[in-house]
């Protein structure tokens, strides 16, 4: 670091927005030719939103007695002259024999003489705080840290009594104690993706059998009405047996997927390849799932939330409360840990009904899907219809065209398929896969029968069945990176009146 | 209590104020330094991401708490952190480095150790010394943008938020720059090397 670069707080700053323009301009230009400043700028606004995890403790326990011993004044010797010293010398000696021939006066047997005149009278003991009292004169800091100050009785006494500055120390760790309390959370919208099985969605008095994609928040309630599966966001696979009621959604401040059992049971396996956090719910208590790659089931039995491991150890902890691991065919409860007796089941249920397709990329084509940075709207418009979003192509060259860059890139994979919902009155859409390193385009190309026009269909269409496009031969590997999307008509060659083209729930599938 | 009371609380020596302070925000400090160092190294000693956390937080409360005294509340008191936790981690690693106890470490020796571990084939030194020079010809925020992109690495997203533009403006932006570079790279490449006289 230079003296010339700015100070932390200005690039904290910085990362929020909260510069004037010229501020900004001056931190930037800065980071352009520094590259520790521009380090910290990149990590800083990395880290920003990061759900950090908790301290060691041993970490934390030494750094809150560290700053408290820095924050007790130290005793420094004061520098004294040679005649002073020597006067304090002499004092403290007067007052040694004082002291000394007192205490004699003292060790003499009672009589009634020695206690009418007493020469010196004795300074008052200094008591120990008990640790009833120590407690009872901070009622601020108990009520903000009740853990700290609920012991039990039996542990009071096994404390020894300790000196008034015993306070600057930390207290041991206590065990910890499960609360029943549970955090307020704020939900935001997720997609599922891949919807199989007869499932449906109930938002407020309606009812909507879904498939496919469909986008839902906190308060829909995703009722199977027989076996059903999904994907969460094309990651984690959701598999709900019949009668089953489940509410799920993102809790963003948190990084996790809420998942809120209603009746019945649920068996999820999450990505295996990234660790994902999961908050379980039964609508009244809330359990914590830690990084699981394991598959599990969360159930409501006799009005409490259960959780069984099916595939690997996991921890678990009722929120606020102590972690318990879980091994792969053991079940939690709120009595403990124990064999799962229903592991076979949920097997069983499991290898019947998983998905069997997943979304390699998905955009459902609104507004919270583009705002995520999923993908991004090169060509076309976004609108809305009633409640449900599409893109629209616009013209272009004589061409309807709408195309969407994958920022969440795909590699290649010739048996993936690309499936979307269409309406158009066109004669044929065609749909163009850029592949930039091969400079060739990968082209498919589908009839629209009249009976289809003007009315949503689904399409698939397997990569096998594309044509090579101004290339001889385009040779594709996992390094290669499918990056753009383009769906198009034309205007003039339809089934009757001005061409129109409109697109929605954007799939590439792999099975 | 917000932040602005914590750190008045922490200065007054109020009873409490600063363990909630390591509470609230040590976990924060701890996943800057961590992130930091496997940034710059590649790997994590949970030894050194520890002596990066005591660091910086006890650092707060050196010499009568005068860093946690510069803090003005231009920011919010967590990025404040990530951003000194940044800082001290980087010098950390020089530091370390120059008493010989990182041996993983990169940071003085490339200007990218993240494209340096990822490529098999690094450019040769003169090369890229050639690319550098080309790039301090560069306009402020071209070179930038290349470095955010190439050398760490980011997002788009995460490049459009640092950048203060919109997501879908960093692509066009980056190729013009890298057209920008390319054009510097050619021109020093045509240009007739200084005759020493």
């Amino acid at each position: 670091m230079r003296d010339s670069c700015p100070d932390s707080e200005l690039l904290a700053a910085s990362v929020e927005s909260r510069l004037t323009a010229d501020e900004e301009w001056k931190v930037l230009n800065h980071a352009s030719v520094c590259d520790d400043c521009r380090r910290e700028l990149a990590i800083t606004r990395l880290r920003s939103d990061a759900v950090p995890d908790p301290l060691p403790d041993g970490l934390r326990f030494r750094l809150r007695a560290s700053g408290t011993r820095r924050r007790t004044r130290s005793f420094r010797p004061a520098r004294v002259s040679p005649a002073a010293s020597l006067a304090a010398v002499l004092v403290l000696s007067l007052a040694a024999i004082l002291v000394v021939l007192f205490y004699r006066d003292d060790e003499r047997p009672f009589s009634a003489s020695s206690v009418s005149i007493p020469a010196i009278r004795r300074l008052p003991v200094l008591e120990i705080p008990r640790e009833e009292e120590r407690l009872t004169r901070q009622p601020a800091e108990r009520e903000r840290d009740p853990r700290r100050f609920s012991r039990s009785e039996e542990e009071r006494k096994r404390t020894k009594p300790r000196s008034e500055f015993a306070d600057e120390l930390p207290d041991p760790p206590l065990p910890r104690e499960t609360r029943t309390e549970t955090a307020a959370r704020v939900f935001t919208e997720l997609t599922l993706t891949d919807v199989g099985g007869e499932l449906a969605l109930h938002r407020g008095q309606e009812r909507q059998p879904i498939r496919g994609i469909v986008t839902v928040r906190e308060g829909d309630v995703l009722v199977a009405e027989k076996p059903s599966s999904f994907h969460i966001e094309g990651r984690h696979a959701v598999v709900l047996p019949r009668d089953a009621r489940i509410s799920v959604a993102s809790s963003a401040g948190e990084q996790a997927t809420w998942l809120s059992v209603r009746a019945g049971h649920v068996l999820v396996q999450p990505d295996a390849s990234a660790a994902s956090r999961w908050i379980l719910s039964d609508g009244r208590h809330v359990l914590v799932v830690e990084k699981t790659r394991a598959r599990f089931a969360a159930s409501r039995e006799e009005a409490s939330l259960t959780f069984a491991a099916l595939s690997d150890e996991v921890s678990v902890a009722p929120e606020g409360g102590r972690a318990d691991t879980v091994r792969a065919g053991e079940e939690w409860t709120p009595r403990g840990v124990a064999r799962c007796a229903r592991a076979a089941t949920y097997q069983g249920q499991w290898a019947s009904g998983r998905p069997r397709e997943r979304s390699a990329f998905f955009a459902a084509c609104d507004a919270e899907d583009l705002r995520r940075g999923r993908w991004t709207l090169l060509e076309g418009t976004l609108e809305r219809e009633r409640s449900s979003p599409f893109v629209r192509a616009v013209e272009k060259r004589q061409r309807l065209a709408a195309t969407l860059r994958l920022d969440h890139r795909v590699l290649w994979d010739l048996d993936y398929l690309v499936r979307f919902r269409c309406r158009t009155n066109a004669k044929s859409v065609r749909i163009e896969i850029p592949v930039p390193q091969n400079q060739g385009t990968l082209l498919g190309e589908l009839e629209v029968v009249r009976d289809a026009t003007n009315r949503w269909i689904t399409i698939e269409l397997p990569l096998r069945r594309f044509q090579i496009v101004g290339a001889g031969r385009i040779l594709l590997s996992s390094y290669d990176r499918m990056e753009s999307l383009e769906f198009s008509a034309s205007p003039k060659e339809t089934h009757g009146g001005r061409g129109h083209l409109e697109i929605d729930d954007i799939q590439i599938l792999e099975r | 209590m917000d932040d602005g009371e914590l750190v008045r609380a922490c200065l007054a020596r109020s009873p409490g104020a600063w363990d909630e302070l390591i509470e609230r925000f040590g976990p924060v400090v701890y996943d800057a330094a961590g992130y930091t160092l496997r940034r710059v190294l590649g790997s994590t000693q949970r030894e050194d991401a520890e002596n990066v956390v005591q660091g910086v937080l006890l650092g707060l409360c050196e010499k009568d708490f005068h860093r946690l005294r510069s803090f003005q509340g231009r920011s919010s008191l967590r990025t404040w952190l990530i951003s000194v936790t940044t800082r001290f981690a980087l010098n950390y690693v020089r530091t370390e480095k120059r008493k010989g106890s990182l041996r993983l470490l990169r940071l003085e020796e490339s200007g990218d150790e993240l494209t340096e571990r990822e490529s098999p084939n690094p450019l040769p030194l003169d090369e890229r010394e050639r690319v550098a020079r080309a790039m301090e010809s560069m306009p402020d925020r071209d070179r930038l943008l290349l470095k955010l992109c190439y050398f760490d690495g980011l997002s788009y997203r995460t490049i459009a938020g640092i950048l203060k533009m919109p997501m879908n403006s960093v692509s066009p932006l980056l190729s013009r720059a890298k057209e920008t570079l390319r054009k510097a790279l050619e021109i020093r490449s045509e240009a007739p090397p200084v005759s020493k006289q």
